[in-house]
C-alpha cells in the first residue's frame, strides 16, 4: 500500500489506484471533463492536472491516469495548477461557450466574460471522447470514432453516414457532457410520396449520427419498446426463434412444465441461460421447475426439452 | 553463404575485402535519394556504357550518401596503385572524360575532390590503398575537417545491400562477439558506460533504457527501430539507412540479445520507399544466411524483424503513439507511466530506439563504452549526425564529436548562401525554437542547448538576413496545427488559436496584446499536453518572439 | 415497390461496373434508386443491352451530388470487390494499415466500399477503420484531378521564405480539394536545389507552381 502526499497530508492509497481516485475518496475535489468511473482513464482534456514531486523534481501531470507510487508529493490547487486550468477552459470556452459545464469551469475559474479574440465556433462538441469510449468499452458497438486530426477532429459515424454497427442504445446520449447528442423517439413518422403519405411508425433518431431506426412495436401490447435493427442482430446472434422479439419485455409469456410429460432429464435446467429452472423432488422422482421471478421468457427451455414438457399455453 | 558459428563472420568478411579493394577498379557512385535527385542513375548508364567502349576491368557499385550532397553525383574510384580518389559532382557528360583519366591512372582536375591513402574499418587492419595523387587528402577537406564519422561509417563506401561488404568493415563482429561471450549484461555495461543517449531528441540514456527493459519480467519483450522521421526539416535518417540499413539490423540485434527480445520491428515512414525496399530485401538475405531467424550464428539466440509502414504523421514518431499504431489502435499518445521500456507493445517490455541510436550500437560493443565516451563532452559523449539545410553554402550531412560549436559546423557548410549575413538558425526541428546568429557558439551539447530552451533533432537550418522570422514561426505553427492529433486540449486548440493570431498579425490586424497572450500560454500548455508535440508548441513563436522582436513589432505598429 | 428488374447487361464488365455504381448508393436508399438507375441505363442503351458506354451517359445526366460520387467509380480501376480484398488481406498478413497502402497504390484513393468489405472481412469495426483512414496522412478517400506534391521540408520552407507554400495552399483550399490534392511532403530529397515541388509526378519549380495551378483552377 504506497504513501503519498495530497496537499500537505499523508495518506494511504490501496495498490492499483491513480492520484485521481485516492484525492476524491479523501474529499479533495479535482475537477474532470473526460473522466468517468466506468471508463479507463483518457487523459484527453487535461483538466485534472495536478503537480509531482518525485525524486526531486516537478512535473504537471493528469491525476487521472498517473499510478499513485510510495513516496510520491502531490499538490492539486497551485497557482501553477491554476493557471494551467484557466488556459485548458479558456480555449474550450473559445470554441464551446454555450455547454452549462463549461460555463460553471469558466466561472469558477474566474473566466466568464471576458473578451475573445477568436470568432467563436459555437460547438457544443468538447471533443472528450466519452461517447466513443463508452460505445467501445461499455456497449461494445464500436459505432463512433474520432475522424480527422487536431482541431478539425470530429466524433463520427464512418463517412458520417448511418451506422450499422449502432444499436440505438442511447448511451451516448447518457454519458455526453454538454448536451450535444440528441436521441429522440418519434411516435409516428410519417412519409411523404408526392400525392401520398405513409405511415412508417414510431421511429428512433441519433441525428448526430445521422442514423434511424424503425422501432419494434410489441404485438401483444401494441406499444413501441426497442430499435428493430439491432434486435434482429441480437436475435441471429443469439439464435433465438424468429418471432422472439415480436413482443415486448413485458408481455413475453414464462413458458410452464407439465409435470406428467416432464422425465426429470435436466436438459432444460442446464441450458436455460440464467439458472432459472431448477430441479424439485417429486414423488420420488426430479421435476423441472422454472421460477418465473427469475424467468426472462427466452423460452430456450422449450426448444430444449426432447420430450415436450414445456409448453408456453395454458 | 550460411553463417553456422560467431567464426564464420569473418569469412565473409574476407569476401567482402576483397569487393572493396579489388583487382580491377572499382566505381562507387552515391545513389540514394539525393544523388538520385541530381542525376546518379544517368551517371551510372553512362558509367557502364563508357568502361564496356574502355575495355575497363571495373566494376560499378551503387552507393549510399556520404553526406556531401552538395556535391551529388558522388563518384569515387578505388583503382590499383592509386590512392581512393573522391569525385563530385560527376554528372553524366563527366564521365566519358573521367574514364579516360581512370584508365591512364591519372586524377580528372576540376571535379576531384580530394583522396584517401587507406580506409579504417571498425575491425581488422585499415584497406590500405596504393601510389599518391597531387590532390589534397580527405583530412584537409573543409567540408570533412572536424568530422568523426561512427554513425556514418560505411556511408557511401559499402553496397548497402551487400553482407559481404558490411562485414567487411567490421559488420556483424560485435553480434559475434555478443553472442559468443554470451554476457548480456556486459553488453547493457558497455552502452551505460559509453553514455550514449537516444538521438532522437529526448536524449534519454539509453543504457538505462535497455536495462529497465531487461530487468522487466514479462513473457516477451520487443525492440522497435522508431524511423518515422517526422520532423519536416530533413531526410536524415532516409539517408542514414539508405547508406547503412544492415547496421541498424546490428544495433537492434545486440540490443535484442542484451534485453532477451526476440522479435523486433522497423516502424518507417512512408516517404523513405527505397530504404524500406532495402530493408525488406535484407531481411529475406539474412535470413538465408543464418543470421536473421532461428539459431543465429548457430546460438540459442533467435530474431525475426518486421518492417511496418507509418502512415507518416509525426505524431507517429512519438513513442507511444508508435507503439499504437503498431497495435492498430488509434493514432494518438498512450498516458504515461507506465513507460514502454516496463509496458509497452502489447503491454510487454519494449525498447523504443532511434535509428541514429542503434547506429552507434555495433561499434561501441565492438571498441568499447569507454572508447565511445572519449569521443564528445561530460554529459554528452560520443558523435551527433546533423542534417544542414536552408540558406547554407553547401547542403550536407555531417557527423562531428558533441562539443564543437554550431559556428564551426556552419563553416563546414560554407557559412550562409551568397555570403549574407546570418540571422538565426534552427537546431532541434520545429520544437527547437529559432535561436539568433550570436547563439551559433554554443556547443553540440545536450545540457547546454536544453538549459537555452533548445534541444538537438537531426537537422541544422540556417537562416539568412532575409528571413522574415514571423512568417518562419507561422510556418512552424501550420506544421504543428496540421500535425496534432487532436487527442488533448491544449494542443488541439491551442495550435490551432496561436494559427490565428499569427495570421492576424501577419495580415497586419495584429492587436498590442498578440504577443503577450502568446507568452502567456507558453507554461501552461507546455504543462499540460499530452505529448511532446504540445510540450514544444509554442517554442517557434516564444524564440522568435524573444530573439527577433523587430520582426513583430514592424507587423503590429507602435 | 416495384418489383426488382432483372437487367441484360451487354458484358460482365458493364454488369460489374453498374454494380459498383450502386454499391456508392447509401444502404437505405438502395432498393429505390437502382430500378431507376437500371430504366435510365436502359434508355441509354436504346432498349438494347446495357454496355458500359450506356452507364457512362447514364452518369453524365445525374444531378450533383450523385454525378460526382457515380463518376469516381467509373474512373476507379476494378479490382476492389471482395475476392480482391481477401487476397491483399492475405498478402498483409492481416495489417491493416498495409492494405490501406496497398489499396492507395493500385487505386490512390481508397474508395469507401473497400472500408465496408474490409469491415466485413475483419471483424474490425467500420468506424475504427473510418478513424485510421481519416488520421493516415498517406490515405486519401476520394480521387482528385491532380496530384501536386510540395516540399514542406524546413530547408525548401526558409529558401522560399514560406511565401509560396502559403500561397498554393490558400489556393487549393479556396477552389476544393476535389480538384487538387497537395500533398504536403517533408523532404522530397534534394535539398540542395529546391524549393522543391511535383505535379503527377514530375518535378516543377515552386513558383512556376503557382502560376499553373492558377491557370489550372480557373480554367
Amino acid at each position: 500500500m504506497p504513501t503519498i502526499t495530497i496537499n500537505g497530508k499523508k495518506i494511504e492509497a490501496p495498490e492499483n489506484t491513480t492520484l485521481l481516485d485516492v484525492a476524491r475518496e479523501n474529499g479533495i475535489f479535482i475537477p474532470t471533463l473526460c473522466h468517468n468511473d466506468g471508463l479507463i482513464p483518457y487523459g484527453g482534456c487535461r483538466l485534472c492536472v495536478v503537480e509531482v514531486t518525485q525524486g526531486g523534481k516537478t512535473t504537471v501531470e493528469t491525476s487521472c491516469t498517473y499510478p499513485a507510487e510510495e513516496g510520491l508529493v502531490v499538490k492539486t490547487d497551485t497557482e501553477r495548477i491554476r493557471r494551467a486550468r484557466r488556459v485548458i477552459i479558456g480555449l474550450l470556452l473559445d470554441r464551446s461557450p454555450k455547454p452549462v459545464v463549461i460555463q460553471d469551469l469558466a466561472s469558477e475559474y474566474g473566466i466568464m466574460d471576458r473578451p475573445t479574440r477568436f470568432s467563436i465556433e459555437n460547438e457544443h462538441c468538447i471533443r472528450c471522447g466519452l461517447c466513443i469510449r463508452a460505445c467501445r468499452e461499455i456497449v461494445q458497438a464500436r459505432a463512433i470514432s474520432f475522424a480527422g486530426m487536431g482541431f478539425e477532429r470530429k466524433v463520427a459515424t464512418p463517412f458520417n453516414e448511418s451506422s450499422s454497427d449502432c444499436i440505438g442504445c442511447g448511451t451516448c446520449e447518457l454519458i455526453c457532457p454538454t448536451r450535444v447528442i440528441d436521441m429522440r423517439d418519434l411516435p409516428d413518422v410519417q412519409e411523404h410520396t408526392p400525392g401520398d403519405h405513409e405511415s412508417i411508425g414510431p421511429v428512433r433518431s441519433l441525428d448526430n449520427w445521422n442514423t434511424e431506426f424503425k422501432v419494434k412495436v410489441c404485438k401483444e401490447c401494441g406499444n413501441p419498446f426497442y430499435p428493430a435493427q439491432p434486435l434482429e442482430k441480437f436475435r441471429q446472434a443469439q439464435n433465438l426463434q424468429p418471432e422472439f422479439f415480436d413482443t415486448c419485455p413485458s408481455c413475453r409469456v414464462t413458458p410452464h412444465v407439465d409435470e406428467e410429460l416432464c422425465v426429470g432429464c435436466m436438459g432444460c435446467a442446464v441450458n436455460c441461460p440464467i439458472g432459472a429452472i431448477q430441479m424439485k423432488e417429486k414423488d420420488e422422482e426430479q421435476r423441472a421447475n422454472i421460477y418465473r421471478e427469475h424467468c426472462t421468457g427466452c423460452h430456450y427451455c422449450v426448444d430444449k426439452c426432447v420430450v415436450g414438457a414445456i409448453k408456453l399455453e395454458e | 553463404m550460411k553463417i553456422k558459428d560467431t567464426k564464420e563472420i569473418e569469412v565473409m568478411a574476407i569476401g567482402g575485402l576483397k569487393r572493396l579493394k579489388p583487382d580491377g577498379v572499382r566505381f562507387t557512385v552515391g545513389s540514394a535519394v539525393c544523388g538520385l535527385s541530381k542525376g546518379a542513375k544517368e551517371t551510372r548508364d553512362v558509367l557502364t556504357a563508357e568502361i564496356a567502349k574502355a575495355g575497363l576491368n571495373a566494376e560499378i557499385v551503387a552507393v549510399g550518401c556520404n553526406g556531401l550532397c552538395f556535391a551529388e553525383p558522388v563518384v569515387e574510384v578505388i583503382a590499383p596503385g592509386m590512392p581512393k580518389v573522391t569525385y563530385g559532382p560527376v554528372t553524366s557528360e563527366k564521365v566519358p572524360e573521367l574514364v579516360k583519366a581512370v584508365k591512364a591512372g591519372q586524377v580528372l582536375k576540376g571535379i576531384a575532390l580530394f583522396k584517401a591513402g587507406q580506409e579504417q574499418l571498425l575491425s581488422g587492419a585499415p584497406v590500405q590503398y596504393g601510389g599518391s595523387a597531387d590532390l589534397i587528402d580527405s583530412a584537409e577537406f573543409t567540408p570533412l575537417k572536424g568530422q568523426v564519422r561512427i554513425v556514418m561509417r560505411n556511408a557511401g563506401l559499402i553496397d548497402p545491400l551487400s553482407i559481404e561488404e558490411y562485414a567487411a568493415t567490421g559488420g556483424f563482429a560485435a553480434l559475434a562477439k555478443a553472442l559468443a561471450e554470451k554476457n548480456p549484461s556486459k553488453v547493457i555495461k558497455e552502452v551505460e558506460t559509453s553514455g550514449l543517449r537516444g538521438r532522437g531528441g529526448a536524449g534519454f540514456p539509453t543504457g538505462l533504457k535497455w536495462k529497465t527493459a531487461k530487468e522487466a519480467s514479462a513473457p516477451r519483450k520487443y525492440v522497435v527501430v522508431n524511423c518515422s522521421e517526422g520532423d519536416p526539416e530533413v531526410g536524415m535518417h532516409r539517408a542514414l539507412i539508405e547508406s547503412d540499413p544492415l547496421s541498424v539490423i546490428e544495433g537492434m540485434m545486440i540490443c535484442a540479445f542484451a534485453i532477451g527480445a526476440s522479435e523486433g520491428y522497423i516502424y518507417i515512414s512512408d516517404k523513405l520507399t527505397a530504404a524500406e525496399e532495402k530493408v525488406r530485401v535484407l531481411i529475406g538475405r539474412l535470413s538465408e544466411s543464418g543470421l536473421l531467424g532461428e539459431k543465429i550464428m548457430g546460438t540459442d539466440f533467435s530474431f525475426t524483424i518486421t518492417v511496418k509502414r507509418s502512415t507518416g504523421a509525426y505524431i507517429s514518431g512519438e513513442e507511444t503513439a508508435l507503439l499504437n499504431a503498431l497495435e492498430g489502435e488509434m493514432t494518438e499518445p498512450r498516458p504515461r507511466p507506465p513507460f514502454p521500456a516496463r509496458k509497452g507493445l502489447f503491454g510487454m517490455p519494449t525498447v523504443v530506439n532511434n535509428v541514429e541510436t542503434l547506429m552507434n550500437i555495433p561499434a561501441i560493443f565492438l571498441k568499447g563504452g569507454a572508447w565511445y565516451a572519449g569521443y564528445g563532452v561530460e554529459g554528452s559523449s560520443g558523435t551527433k549526425v546533423l542534417a544542414i539545410t536552408g540558406d547554407c553554402e553547401r547542403t550536407m550531412t555531417i557527423e562531428v564529436p558533441f562539443g564543437t560549436k554550431i559556428k564551426d559546423v556552419i563553416s563546414m557548410a560554407g557559412g550562409v548562401k551568397g555570403k549574407k549575413a546570418l540571422k538565426g538558425f534552427q537546431i532541434g526541428g520545429p520544437g527547437g525554437g529559432i535561436l539568433p546568429a550570436k547563439k551559433s557558439s554554443l556547443p553540440l551539447d545536450y545540457q547546454k542547448l536544453w538549459k537555452e530552451k533548445t534541444m538537438l533533432a537531426s537537422g541544422l537550418v540556417l537562416m539568412d538576413e532575409d528571413t522574415d522570422m514571423v512568417n518562419m514561426a507561422r510556418f512552424f505553427i501550420r506544421f504543428f496545427e496540421e500535425e496534432s492529433c487532436g487527442k488533448c486540449v491544449p494542443c488541439r486548440e491551442g495550435s490551432h488559436r496561436v494559427g490565428e493570431v499569427l495570421d492576424n498579425i501577419i495580415r497586419g490586424t495584429g492587436a498590442k496584446g498578440d504577443l503577450d497572450y502568446l507568452l502567456s500560454l507558453e507554461e501552461p500548455i507546455s504543462d499540460t499536453s499530452a505529448c511532446a508535440l504540445g510540450k514544444l508548441l509554442l517554442a517557434p513563436v516564444s524564440s522568435t518572439i524573444r530573439n527577433f522582436p523587430e520582426d513583430y513589432t514592424k507587423k503590429i505598429g507602435g | 415497390m416495384s418489383e426488382q428488374k432483372v437487367p441484360a447487361f451487354a458484358d460482365s464488365d458493364a454488369e460489374d461496373l453498374f454494380n459498383r455504381i450502386i454499391q456508392a448508393v447509401p444502404d437505405a436508399m438502395k432498393n429505390m434508386v437502382k430500378p431507376m438507375l437500371i430504366g435510365m441505363a436502359e434508355q441509354k442503351a436504346g432498349g438494347g443491352p446495357i454496355t458500359v458506354d450506356a452507364i457512362k451517359e447514364m452518369v453524365e445526366g445525374l444531378p450533383e451530388p450523385q454525378k460526382s460520387a457515380f463518376k469516381q467509380v467509373v474512373s476507379a480501376k476494378k479490382g476492389l470487390d471482395p475476392e480482391t480484398i481477401k487476397v491483399m488481406l492475405q498478402e498483409c498478413g492481416g495489417d491493416i494499415s498495409a492494405l490501406f497502402f496497398k489499396i492507395m497504390g493500385s487505386m490512390k484513393y481508397i474508395p469507401p466500399g473497400a472500408v465496408r468489405e474490409i469491415a466485413k472481412q475483419t471483424g474490425i469495426p467500420e468506424a475504427h477503420l473510418f478513424h485510421l483512414v481519416t488520421t493516415g496522412r498517406a490515405f486519401s478517400l476520394f480521387l482528385p484531378e491532380q496530384q501536386v506534391t510540395v516540399c514542406a521540408g524546413t530547408g525548401c520552407a526558409v529558401k522560399d521564405k514560406a511565401k509560396s507554400i502559403e500561397a498554393i495552399e490558400r489556393l487549393v483550399n479556396e477552389s476544393g480539394p476535389e480538384k487538387v490534392n497537395l500533398k504536403k511532403v517533408r523532404c522530397l530529397g534534394c535539398c540542395d536545389s529546391g524549393p522543391s515541388a511535383e505535379v503527377n509526378g514530375k518535378k516543377v519549380a515552386l513558383n512556376a507552381l503557382q502560376s499553373q495551378l492558377e491557370t489550372f483552377l480557373k480554367g
